[in-house]
């Protein structure tokens, strides 16, 4: 910072002006008349032939603005990661947004004001920013598309406005060529389309607002009335003729049958597993395919559906239900493979085959036949028949049927081991060209070429843990032994059998699931269930997919689990030892078999990046040497930025402000350095001395703050008075003062006054408040806005204090909000005097409250002091005095 | 300051009217655009204080629509306003040129407060 030897001290002791923002307080246009416009008239009047000082004006503006916005979106993060509200995947999205382009802004107009000096900051600011976006974004979309797109013309790129299961198949198309079915997608504009031809939206959220996801049957009463809706709602012609003529597209005159499938859109790019709760159409003649996009909408509300989204902070309206059709390959053999499912060693590719149709694969009704494929040597490491006793096939008319088949499949293959390497080969090359393990369903047809139905990211949970090693409980009764381990853990709990949506109403809190079949539609229950037990279904379906999630011990393909666990015992079921007790077995269930609640995703997003957005690590603003490389979070930029601001604004306060004599240093008795600019009334008139007292000060709003800050009954924590002459002697003096207490005071508070106006900037150790106010003869014109937030204790203890100020506030009759450790609190349309009774209350809480949040270890203590304060005890510093 | 003469574009028209009104209600005058080339016509006729532009459009999207009006109309302000939040399409937009980033739904008081801020900074360049 050459050319400006003051600016270090400046930089140590800064003059922080917090904020204008709070415009918001009474209306956009009167802040423009505010604060700025007053300053920009009076640096006119003054220096009017500064050239670029109004330019300089703005940017410091917008630097202030933009410190609010991204000061206030930071509050809003700490909120949602201490668990206050329920994070969604827009909100999470939003807030990151804000914090980012805000910070963004204001390095662009810190170096628009200050000719670049900081242009160090870009680099800093490009890594921070390059990493939120890899770990939070999905590569952005920026085209629009009709409501139906040919699957040729679909790339992964489209996540975003097709859905992921669309998106991949498209780009597996790409790479594979003739092994991906002909289809088309249909876009989230499809689904908006269809949901504004009948007015859904808003009747839908009529019944989906305020539900709670572990009432089941509330979930299932809106299911049904969704369902009803969406059943009842033609589709609307247009799209209708556009899906039909995708279609036709597709069959190229032949009598072609169709798949339709879900392809979910969270819109904001976050991936959603939800494996599996969604329903696929399957066998769909030419003129169905409307019909089977209607169905395939209204299973978003399936009862399972509606669970998972509540309990998981999906927003409704932020999930859109694309589809993806395909053209319907007549399966002999179809299933399931994960193409990394070993930890360690990703060479290991798990396939699983069931008879017919692949759904048997997946829904649990069938234990299909697995392979374990070594990826490098293109060898089959393990082959081990399942058991299949019905089989799913396209019906000669439409849709699907089951065929019971008893016995006459068991011991027979399902695919010869040179089929499998054919799908596994698939897998592989998909696996190479997209650069990560993938979970793919695929198909054999009837002349045994190999397709790919499906392809997606494989969960990261697909891939076999290390195991840990249980050994069975001496003594203890065992009732079933073997079976999948689908879910890791132990859970104990009385036996339910669950086969009906009758079942699943009467299900118990903290029961286990008995049942035949794996089926998916009982994900409703396994938020509320202690542990799952099945007869059938594998390790790759979707029950156990969910299962993996909500870390529900689910053990699958017992086949005896149902003759052997009667309704009503109590068990304990230890899924790692694959074994179920009689009783309950106190040994396996420690520690607790799984965290109270579902993760929520969109939450663990948040928290991935919050490491390089909320932490202060620019501690110590006393070192000298303060440098953009020094920067770690954005916050640590935003913090940056506001300082060098400042400092350069009062580069120019003190060259060519001070010159008309406008800039003033406010002395009093307590330990508070004010600098006060006047704007034109605020002080007595022929004022000329650098220090300048209450008595001097003529601004309404001003006296009236100011006399509740320097109360007599206030013991603020700092008591040297700053006692050198002079503006930049207290400076200098400050340089040198060694004492960190009053160091921790030093940072002058700034305020622009004139006769009705005050806007009051403070930054007091590690919090920092702002006043913004016009008190005057106009009813209609008074206001009063305050604003706080920081501290320097933990986030607990600061948003105590919040906490403590916003009671306060309420109290006398502002309007007021409080997220974490920032306090909004307004007042409005009073007459003078009531604003300035409510001013000077202001002034006392701001003294009260000093320092305070170290005291306040307990919500207890808040109360306490709330008592004190409004009993008048205002030198009441809980635990604190020294 | 004088009237503000303010163009919003964004292909959404239920969004479009609606916000018009409530703007003019509020002493802007407000011209309003479906499309990129929609704007571009009108900027070719009219001067405008400041343009509010939907990121996400048909044809051509807000970013370049940003890009020729820094080019041409320098004058004119230009504030993104979008529903679907980004990182990487909201700083971009920044470094075009953009005053602001706003995400949908966004206030009418916090609307009009930037587009006043963005036509006073424009006026003064």
């Amino acid at each position: 910072m050459g050319g400006h030897p003051c600016l270090e001290g400046w930089a140590v002791s800064l003059l922080a002006c917090e904020s204008t923002a709070i415009l918001s307080c009474d209306g956009p246009e009167r802040v423009m008349s505010g604060i700025i416009e007053r300053l920009s008239q009076a640096v006119r009047r003054n220096s009017g032939s500064v050239p670029g000082l109004e330019a300089r004006i703005a940017s410091f503006r917008e630097v202030l603005h933009a410190n609010n916005q991204a000061l206030g979106a930071i509050a809003s993060i700490q909120e949602l990661l201490a668990g206050e509200r329920m994070a969604t995947a827009g909100e999470v999205r939003r807030l990151v947004a804000a914090v980012t382009v805000q910070t963004y802004r204001m390095i662009s107009n810190l170096n628009r004001m200050t000719g670049d000096r900081f242009k160090a900051l870009g680099p800093r600011f490009d890594e921070i920013k390059t990493k939120v976006t890899r770990r939070t974004e999905a590569t952005p979309f920026l085209g629009t598309v009709g409501p139906v797109i040919p699957l040729a013309e679909v790339t992964a790129a489209m996540t975003e406005v097709v859905g992921q299961k669309s998106a991949f198949l498209g780009e597996a198309r790409r790479i594979l060529h003739g092994s991906v079915p002909d289809g088309f997608a249909t876009s989230a504009a499809a689904y908006r389309e269809f949901l504004a031809g009948s007015d859904l939206e808003a009747q839908v959220g009529e019944v989906i607002t305020g539900l709670d996801a572990t009432d089941v049957a509330a979930c299932f009463s809106a299911s049904a009335r969704i369902s009803q809706l969406i059943e009842n709602a033609p589709v609307p012609p247009a799209l209708a003729a556009a899906l039909d003529g995708a279609a036709r597209a597709v069959a190229g005159g032949r009598e072609a049958r169709f798949a339709v499938r879900s392809s979910a859109l969270q819109e904001g790019g976050l991936e959603m597993s939800f494996a599996g709760q969604y329903r696929s159409m399957l066998n769909v003649r030419l003129g169905g395919v409307a019909d089977a996009f209607r169905q395939v909408v209204a299973s978003k509300y399936s009862p399972q559906a509606i669970t998972y989204r509540l309990g998981r902070g999906f927003d409704d309206a932020e999930v859109a239900m694309c589809c993806c059709v395909l053209e319907m390959v007549e399966a002999a053999a179809a299933g399931v493979l994960y193409s990394a499912c070993r930890s360690g060693d990703r060479t290991v590719t798990l396939l699983q085959a069931v008879h017919g149709l692949g759904i048997s694969a997946v829904d649990g009704s069938a234990e299909p036949d697995s392979f374990l494929l070594d990826r490098a040597s293109r060898r089959i490491v393990e082959h081990r028949l399942g058991r299949q006793s019905a089989v799913l096939r396209c019906a000669s008319g439409e849709g699907t049927e089951r065929e019971e088949v008893g016995e006459a499949l068991t011991g027979v293959g399902v695919i010869t081991e040179a089929a499998a390497l054919a799908v596994s080969e698939l897998a592989w090359r998909l696996e190479d060209a997209l650069g990560m393990p993938l979970d793919m369903e695929w198909a054999v047809d009837r002349e045994g070429r190999p397709w790919v139905l499906q392809v997606r990211p494989q969960p990261e949970h697909a891939e076999e843990a290390e195991q840990p090693v249980r050994p069975r409980v001496e003594g203890a009764r065992v009732l079933l032994d073997g079976g999948s381990r689908a879910s890791g853990g132990a859970g104990s709990g009385e036996v339910r059998r669950v086969e009906t949506d009758l079942d699943v109403l009467r299900f118990p809190a903290g029961g286990v699931i008995v049942t035949s079949e794996a089926n998916p539609r009982l994900a409703v229950l396994l938020p509320k269930a202690a542990a799952l037990v099945a007869d059938m279904g594998e390790v790759t379906g979707h029950l156990a997919t969910v299962a993996r999630e909500l870390r529900v011990p689910a053990l699958l393909a017992t086949r005896t689990a149902t003759a052997t666990l009667a309704t009503g015992a109590t068990v304990t079921v230890d899924a790692d030892a694959r074994v179920v007790y009689a009783g309950r077995v106190e040994a396996v269930l420690v520690p607790p078999a799984r965290p109270p609640a579902a993760r929520n995703p969109h939450l663990e997003r948040l928290a991935s990046v919050a490491d390089l957005i909320v932490p202060l690590t620019l501690r110590d603003r006393m070192a000298s040497g303060y440098s953009p490389r020094k920067c770690k979070t954005l916050h640590d930029m935003i913090r940056f930025c506001h300082q060098a601001t400042v400092e350069a604004m009062f580069d120019l306060g003190d060259r060519t402000l001070r010159r008309g004599g406008k800039l003033h240093r406010l002395v009093s008795d307590v330990p508070i350095d004010c600098r006060v600019f006047d704007l034109g009334g605020g002080l007595r008139d022929g004022v000329t001395s650098d220090d300048v007292t209450l008595a001097d000060v003529t601004s309404r709003p001003m006296r009236a703050l100011w006399l509740g800050m320097t109360d007599p009954r206030l013991r603020w924590r700092m008591t040297r008075p700053v006692s050198l002459q002079g503006f930049m002697s207290a400076l200098v003096n400050y340089n040198f003062d060694q004492d960190s207490r009053v160091r921790a005071m030093g940072e002058p508070s700034y305020a622009f006054i004139s006769g009705d106006y005050l806007n009051l900037n403070s930054r007091v150790g590690y919090h920092f408040s702002t006043v913004d106010s016009r008190v005057g003869d106009v009813v209609e014109s008074n206001y009063a806005s305050f604003r706080f937030v920081g501290g320097s204790t933990g986030v607990e203890q600061r948003s105590r204090r919040a906490m403590l100020i916003q009671r306060l506030l309420a109290a006398h009759g502002f309007e007021t909000d409080c997220k974490a450790d920032l306090v909004n609190a307004r007042l409005r349309h009073k007459p003078a005097a009531e604003m300035e009774a409510a001013l000077t209350l202001v002034g006392l809480v701001t003294g009260f409250v000093n320092h305070l949040d170290m005291a306040l270890t307990s919500d207890a203590l808040v109360r306490l002091h709330e008592e004190k304060f409004m009993a008048g005890e205002y030198s009441f510093k809980g635990e604190e005095h020294d | 300051m004088g009237e503000l003469r303010l163009l919003l574009v964004d292909d959404e028209v239920e969004f479009l009217e609606p916000m018009k009104a409530r703007l003019e209600r509020r002493g802007l005058a407000c011209a309003t655009a479906t499309s990129g080339d929609d704007a571009l016509r009108l900027l070719g006729s009219e001067r405008f204080d400041c343009a509010v532009v939907d990121v996400k459009m048909p044809g051509m999207d807000g970013l370049e629509l940003l890009r020729r009006m820094r080019r041409t109309w320098p004058e004119t302000a230009v504030v993104l306003l979008t529903g679907h939040a980004s990182v990487e399409l909201g700083v971009q937009g920044m470094e075009l040129g953009a005053f602001e980033y706003l995400l949908k739904p966004v206030e009418l008081d916090d609307l009009l407060d930037t587009v006043r801020r963005a036509a006073a900074g424009a006026r003064r360049d």
